[in-house]
């Protein structure tokens, strides 16, 4: 089986995956970068849900951790508002008024 | 000879003329029945084979190429582009799309999470195909582990596949120039625009297969 690391044009690390893409890597490493992908996954969730603080995540992964989760936060925001015409603003206006 | 007709005083009082039962491949494996032409046929066809609900099998006797794959994003905003020289060498007829992983659906924009595949080729024609709605998703994937499957016949309004060209397309087809195609996993929230958005951690896997020019 192939095993390959996908990277982004700055040479960020996005993906790792078998089969056809990316850059070949070593079994070894594919299993090394999935348990790390898996872990700070599973800090974000937690530390977003408010399960840990910041304190409980590894010195060396906390920039990116807590960048992640206040991304995540982030896209709640943006998922939360609505664009609306004008003419149902001017609706919700006049009932107001 | 069988005999689909029978006419007693004029009257008709047996007529199989009209129906569509013509052979024993279309009839389920062991049943006993009279086809149009009034011979007995003991079907053939092997359940799950042909019957597999809103999916065509009819149209894929022709392929004769698959390959398969998986990735594990590192963030949950990621497209993969999977680079595969021979995927230019095929007209693609299935898209599978799949994870066993266990999705969490823990913020507003999953909760609106649709399951997309989104594959582009050198020729402009983009196969783009989704699932509906997160609940059903999470329930068959992390539940079931049901696989996603998409076939390319436009079955538009319900979840099922598109086929996209320049003439229909509803989303720009991706200016890929490297044999190979893109995967997406999108959110659409109420604004009908869309986000990139597969979950970090978890493994997606995938399957495609077409009729590959000899």
């Amino acid at each position: 089986m192939r095993y390959y690391a996908q990277y982004n044009d700055t040479g960020k690390l996005i993906a790792i995956g078998t089969g056809s893409g990316g850059t070949e890597i070593t079994e070894s490493e594919y299993n090394r970068l999935l348990a790390e992908i898996r872990e700070k996954a599973a800090l974000v969730n937690q530390l977003y849900n408010g399960e840990i603080t910041i304190a409980d995540v590894p010195e060396g992964w906390r920039e990116e951790i807590q960048r992640r989760v206040d991304e995540r936060i982030a896209a709640d925001g943006e998922a939360a508002e609505q664009d609306i015409s004008g003419e149902e603003f001017l609706s919700m206006v006049q009932e107001v008024l | 000879m069988g005999v689909n007709r029978v006419d007693f005083g004029g009257n008709t009082l047996i007529d199989l003329t009209g129906d569509t039962l013509e052979s024993a491949e279309q009839l389920l494996k062991g049943i006993i029945a009279h086809a149009k032409d009034g011979s007995v046929i003991t079907g053939l066809l092997e359940a799950g084979g042909g019957g597999g609900g809103d999916f065509d099998f009819s149209n894929l006797a022709d392929i004769n190429f698959a390959n398969s794959g998986s990735f594990t994003p590192t963030s949950n905003a990621a497209s993969i582009f999977i680079t595969d020289p021979e995927f230019l060498k095929i007209t693609p007829k299935i898209f599978i799309l799949y994870t066993e992983s266990v999705l969490t659906g823990t913020d507003s924009y999953r909760t609106l999470l649709t399951l997309q595949a989104h594959i582009s080729d050198n020729t402009g024609f983009v196969f783009f195909a989704w699932t509906k709605g997160f609940t059903s998703i999470l329930s068959s994937v992390s539940v079931n582990k049901k696989c996603f499957k998409f076939n390319a016949t436009p079955s538009y309004g319900s979840d099922g596949a598109y086929l996209f060209t320049s003439s229909n397309a509803r989303l720009t087809p991706c200016s890929i120039t490297t044999a190979g195609f893109l995967i997406r996993g999108c959110s659409y929230n109420s604004n009908s625009t869309y986000t990139s958005y597969f979950e970090e951690g978890a493994t997606y896997k995938y399957i495609y297969m077409g009729v590959k020019n000899q």
